[in-house]
């Protein structure tokens, strides 16, 4: 990469760093680290949780899904605006008036103490491994991409964040997301800009071909459980998994408690359901465009350059001819795409076949020889590919203007520091205000309590960094502690809403909790199978049902005795 | 008999005030306005330009 965008970078880094550090000065006591003495403005706020939902597997895996699958993933996101209504007249107003530090402390206002510190121990582990991989994530991109060691890699986006999260608390994690959102937003604009005037057909030609690859195709009503982005899926499954993460995951919470007030609170969660989806859809078209990029320009044939290398030493011969019925098959593929865009082509004329098919064909034996040498790939490496994150970091180094390229590397770090440091921000007001005030050290100081804060702030961003350091490796325990992590999320969501019906009671709670974690772990390992975006659904609903029950079982007892 | 109300449950703010009633009603309205046009617009993409 050119020197200067690597200014870009590095310059990027040192800002973060140091408007960190001077946002520290204003922040005293407990309540300032963590809340930022509840006042900041809604905007600012609703920047915030914006910018932590957008980690770096967006940036580049998300792009990477529009250039491949196309439209589709976007179904994900329809249940979230009525989510954020939903949580603006239930769950904001309860915690926020209830002065909490974490969404687990009104649990034990509630209910009881081992409901808090089951929840928030789950929401601990859960959330501690997913910061070390949303560290992974570019970080392997980036060890592949430029050669370096992966601990370098993780280093480069974890010790900045981590700093800056540790000296400045929350306050300089909010406004640190409010530049990256900026940053983040405009580099994507600007690729969409650089996109289209590199095309070498109009964006509506582009757009039809993308539509006769199957790129446009946005809903699927099919009704089917095992499906995993369908147009049902999304709005029931999704407003759950909204509900869920943005009323009970404690990384979002702490976002909206740092709001002046109720209104202000409810006004940054309506700045999501506002933007998301048009801003989703945005990613998915620059993934799409630049799949229509590469149909006039010789992508290759795999993604990941380190992979490219280890498949091409392991069998040169195979890996030519491979490479060669993969050009022949690019070659027809383009003169297709052409005749898509060109009215006076013979394919036109009366008794020519159609080019939108002709299209479709070639398309289809491109995909073929792709998927044989993805499978070459994996079989050689013995790892998984994921070359279609690899996509849109070539795509910015090979053909980004200067200066842009690092405006984007900057782009995908901003996003994964925004998403980490929000995550190290909550995982050390959990451990602090759950578990150490509660448990361990009661009565002391409020210079004690911050400086235990920012030493846990500490020791979770090198845990997070060990386990971005150590995530090739522990790839299968990583994998079960995020699937273990989608067993409670729908069932702390059932709590929550248990919490505002006045006849449950605290028995009824925990072990409805239980029900709904066992409920869910029986749908994920398929009795029966059902896809993960209705868990969330599954969990909340046995949890509800159950703890009523028990509850009025309790209260007819209680009633008796 | 009703069951007792835990006092420790906060109550949300005014959720039976006739202006929160109308607040609320105008922010749905709002937001899914916007999700039903940003859908209708995909909805638009999908049917123009897939054959």
């Amino acid at each position: 990469m050119h020197w200067l965008n690597w200014a870009i970078v590095v310059v990027y880094l040192v800002y973060v760093v140091i408007d960190g550090i001077r946002l520290s000065k204003g922040t005293k006591g407990i309540e300032g680290y963590f809340l930022a003495n509840r006042s900041l403005p809604w905007w600012a706020v609703g920047l915030s949780v914006m910018a932590t939902q957008l980690s770096a597997v967006t940036m580049i895996g998300t792009t990477g899904q529009g250039a491949t699958d196309g439209m589709r993933f976007v179904q994900f996101y329809f249940g979230l605006p009525l989510a954020m209504v939903i949580l603006g007249v239930t769950l904001v107003p309860f915690l926020h008036g209830a002065k909490v530090f974490t969404a687990y402390e009104y649990l034990e206002k509630r209910f009881d103490a081992k409901t808090r510190s089951l929840t928030s121990l789950l929401f601990l582990v859960s959330r501690g491994m997913s910061c070390g991989t949303i560290i992974a994530a570019p970080a392997v991109v980036f060890s592949a991409i430029f050669g370096w060691p992966i601990s370098w890699c993780v280093a480069l986006i974890g010790v900045p964040t981590v700093i800056y999260t540790m000296i400045g608390g929350v306050q300089a994690v909010t406004w640190a997301d409010v530049k990256q959102m900026f940053i983040i937003v405009g580099a994507l604009v600007a690729i969409v800009i650089v996109l289209i005037l590199k095309l070498p057909v109009s964006t509506d030609t582009a757009l039809r071909i993308a539509g006769a690859a199957g790129r446009m195709q946005t809903f699927d009503f099919s009704f089917d459980l095992t499906k995993t982005y369908t147009f049902w899926s999304g709005i029931l499954g999704g407003t759950f998994l909204m509900l869920s993460y943005f009323g009970t995951d404690q990384s979002q919470v702490q976002r909206y408690l740092t709001a002046r007030s109720v209104p202000e609170a409810r006004s940054s969660l309506l700045m999501s359901a506002y933007w998301k989806i048009p801003l989703q859809a945005l990613i998915l078209l620059i993934g799409i465009m630049v799949f229509v990029f590469y149909l006039f320009q010789a992508p290759p044939m795999l993604w990941n350059p380190a992979h490219e290398r280890r498949v091409r030493t392991a069998d040169s011969s195979a890996y030519n001819a491979l490479q060669s019925r993969y050009s022949e098959a690019l070659d027809a593929r383009r003169q297709a795409a052409l005749h898509i865009g060109d009215p006076s082509s013979a394919s036109h004329s009366a008794g020519a076949p159609n080019a939108l098919d002709v299209f479709r064909a070639t398309d289809v034996v491109v995909s073929a020889v792709r998927d044989e040498a993805l499978k070459s790939a994996e079989q050689v490496t013995g790892e998984p590919s994921r070359d279609v994150n690899y996509i849109m970091p070539r795509f910015v180094l090979e053909q980004l203007p200067l200066g842009l390229a690092g405006i984007f590397i900057a782009a995908v770090m901003a996003a994964a520091m925004s998403s980490i440091a929000a995550e190290l921000n909550s995982l050390s007001t959990a451990t602090v205000i759950d578990f150490y005030r509660r448990w361990a050290k009661p009565e002391a100081s409020d210079a004690h309590y911050l400086a235990v804060s920012k030493a846990a702030t500490g020791v979770w961003g090198i845990f997070a960094c060990v386990v971005a350091t150590y995530a090739a490796t522990l790839g299968s325990l990583i994998e079960v502690v995020n699937r273990f992590g989608s067993f409670f999320y729908g069932s702390i969501l059932g709590v929550f809403i248990l919490a505002m019906i006045p006849r449950a009671r605290a028995a009824g709670a925990f072990f409805g909790m239980l029900a709904g974690m066992g409920a869910v772990a029986a749908v994920t390992f398929g009795i029966p199978s059902v896809s993960f975006l209705w868990h969330n659904l599954v969990g909340a609903v046995m949890v509800v049902t159950v703890g009523l029950l028990l509850s009025a079982v309790g209260g007819r007892v209680a009633g008796r005795t | 008999m009703s069951p007792p109300v835990d006092p420790h449950v906060p109550r949300s703010e005014s959720p039976d005030a006739p202006e929160a009633r109308v607040h609320f009603r105008r922010t749905f309205v709002r937001v899914m306005s916007v999700q039903v046009t940003a859908l209708v617009l995909l909805w638009w993409l999908q049917l123009r330009y897939t054959h």
